[in-house]
């Protein structure tokens, strides 16, 4: 579906928003980072902490007000704005964008806008709706605005996915979504990554949600990066969570409390199966 | 106080083929209630809020407030002052051009003096971690930003009845333990409370839960008979907690476990929370 994923960089940008102003406020302060071709990265942190501006500023939308960046090496500014439609960002709440008259129309948009005949608008629709979980026979024709808002939500995302973007920036895509759907977004996400390599960088806060999606985690606090590093070793760590407001995924926590209620360490992990292992272990001894 | 009977609504621009947002739906939530209100996307659960201060009237049935019927107009400021609803999504509710003014577009419209609207402005404001943006252009905060603002303009309010959608969506964990226990301050302070989520976790200590599918309640009943009893999930269209999928997936494995960790004459598991599961595991 794309021709590989996009690297995006930032080298030492900063925002600042309402500049020049009394209420001026720097969202985002020094920030350094790569994200790699392919790569799938959940930024998270507590509330007000920097997170979507973060995602606009990878994008391209905004532009620092300090330092730079930089799409597959080759710097974003506003005479050599980011190439459109090679970047797909949705904001928090993207069915609040749709506007087609149908579904068709609304996922359509972006590729016929890119100049593609009629029947490839059609292919690249029938794909998106599919990728992102809509039967194109049942929803091509509807009007998005009779969806229910998990429906929405996945036709915004083929709009998205429309354009074959190279990468793929979602601003909490689960929020408001019922924990099924939730987790076959996030799953859907994962295979979408490893069959194009498209890069994905994805916000939220439950990290039971960002352990399904991703393989580098980053935690902005105060408009700073506080964290970046493995996924599997930043959600296991509940001190470093809880640190930045933030609570572990439900098995790291459950070792936790089996710790504390044995005075034996539990090496936490993710997988489910593993705590019924453990679990099973904990009730034989007791059982002795 | 909420007194729905035989409720049908269907959105105007539905097709003749859909089935109707709310089906036929009958319920009582008295003063000073908490009820936590579940459901899959699209199963009702926003269409019933908005039919509790008034927002929609039904096609069919009727909904009473205090003895007020929301499909006449007359009642409709009474019904609003003693309802207050956060909805989803917390853009559509801002309205004014700085956070203080957007708190004090509540009180200012029940006509309270000056000194009240501040008094109040500067409680919500506390409450809910806004004091240093109080005077912020609203459309510059974050989603979540957003939402605490939200919620400090209705519980500026102090209505007697919340009814909360989503209210805690684009909060980090800790600020959502922080609303919840707020809103569970509110409740024993005699507000009556609806409370729509998404995340299971935050409805198995509630002393009431509601189940909707397919716009129709499915469970009105104690949270601990509904998440133990994963049939009744899957028909909702949700997933059980994790204490209960693991106390579940232990049932599996071994024969007999430790008496806490099952309820043996329903034979289903007993623990909903992960507290609780540790200490049946571990027969405490």
């Amino acid at each position: 579906m794309t021709a590989g994923g996009m690297r995006i960089g930032l080298d030492h940008a900063g925002f600042t928003y309402q500049g020049g102003t009394p209420a001026a406020f720097d969202a985002l302060r020094d920030i350094t980072l790569t994200v790699e071709p392919g790569e799938r990265v959940a930024i998270t942190g507590p509330v007000g902490s920097g997170k979507s501006t973060l995602l606009s500023l990878l994008a391209g939308v905004e532009l620092p007000v300090s330092g730079q960046v930089s799409h597959d090496g080759r710097e974003i500014s506003e005479k050599k704005p980011a190439t459109p439609g090679v970047v797909g960002l949705a904001f928090q709440s993207p069915e609040r964008c749709l506007f087609g008259k149908t579904v068709f129309d609304d996922v359509g948009f972006a590729p016929r806008h890119q100049g593609l005949a009629e029947p490839d608008v059609a292919l690249r629709v029938e794909e998106a709706l599919s990728t992102a979980g809509l039967d194109p026979l049942c929803f091509a024709k509807r009007s998005p605005f009779s969806l229910s808002t998990g429906e929405q939500r996945r036709a915004a995302l083929a709009g998205l996915l429309a354009m074959r973007p190279r990468a793929l920036l979602l601003d909490e895509p689960t929020v408001s979504l019922d924990p099924p759907g939730r987790r076959d977004i996030m799953n859907k996400l994962v295979r979408l990554n490893q069959e194009t390599g498209v890069t994905m960088v994805v916000t939220g806060h439950d990290m039971d949600e960002l352990a399904l999606f991703a393989e580098r985690v980053i935690i902005i606090d105060g408009g700073r990066l506080a964290v970046d590093g493995q996924a599997a070793a930043i959600l296991t760590d509940s001190d470093l969570l809880a640190a930045h407001q933030l609570a572990p995924p439900g098995t790291v926590e459950l070792c936790r409390l089996l710790g504390d209620a044995t005075g034996e360490p539990v090496t936490p992990t993710l997988d489910e199966g593993q705590v019924v292992g453990l679990l099973l272990d904990f009730i034989e001894r007791g059982g002795d | 106080m909420i007194s729905l009977r035989n409720v049908t609504y269907r959105y105007p621009h539905a097709a003749e083929s859909e089935a109707p947002a709310l089906s036929g739906i009958s319920l009582d939530i008295a003063e000073g209630e908490f009820v936590g209100l579940v459901g899959a996307n699209g199963s009702g659960k926003s269409t019933l809020a908005r039919m509790l201060n008034g927002l929609l009237v039904p096609d069919e049935g009727e909904v009473v407030i205090d003895g007020l019927a929301t499909a006449q107009s007359a009642n409709m400021d009474r019904i609003r002052e003693s309802v207050g609803m956060v909805f989803q999504d917390p853009e559509s509710q801002i309205v004014a051009t700085s956070i203080e003014d957007d708190i004090a577009f509540g009180p200012e419209n029940l006509g309270l003096p000056a000194e009240e609207i501040e008094r109040r402005i500067d409680a919500a404001c506390d409450r809910f971690g806004l004091q240093e943006l109080r005077r912020s252009e609203p459309h510059w905060l974050s989603g979540g930003q957003k939402q605490r603002v939200v919620l400090a303009g209705v519980t500026a309010l102090k209505p007697r009845a919340l009814v909360l959608d989503e209210p805690t969506s684009m909060l980090d964990p800790v600020s959502q333990r922080q609303f919840r226990a707020f809103i569970e301050e509110l409740w024993r302070g005699g507000a009556t409370v609806v409370y729509i989520t998404q995340l299971m976790d935050e409805l198995v200590s509630v002393p009431r839960l509601m189940s909707l599918a397919a716009g129709r309640v499915v469970f009105d009943g104690p949270p601990s008979e509904f998440f133990s009893n994963p049939a009744l999930i899957a028909e909702t269209g949700l997933e059980p907690p994790l204490a209960v999928r693991l106390a579940t997936a232990l049932a599996e494995r071994r024969r007999s476990l430790p008496s806490g960790l099952t309820d043996s004459a329903q034979n289903r598991p007993a623990t909903l929370t992960l507290p609780d599961l540790v200490d049946g595991v571990l027969g405490r």
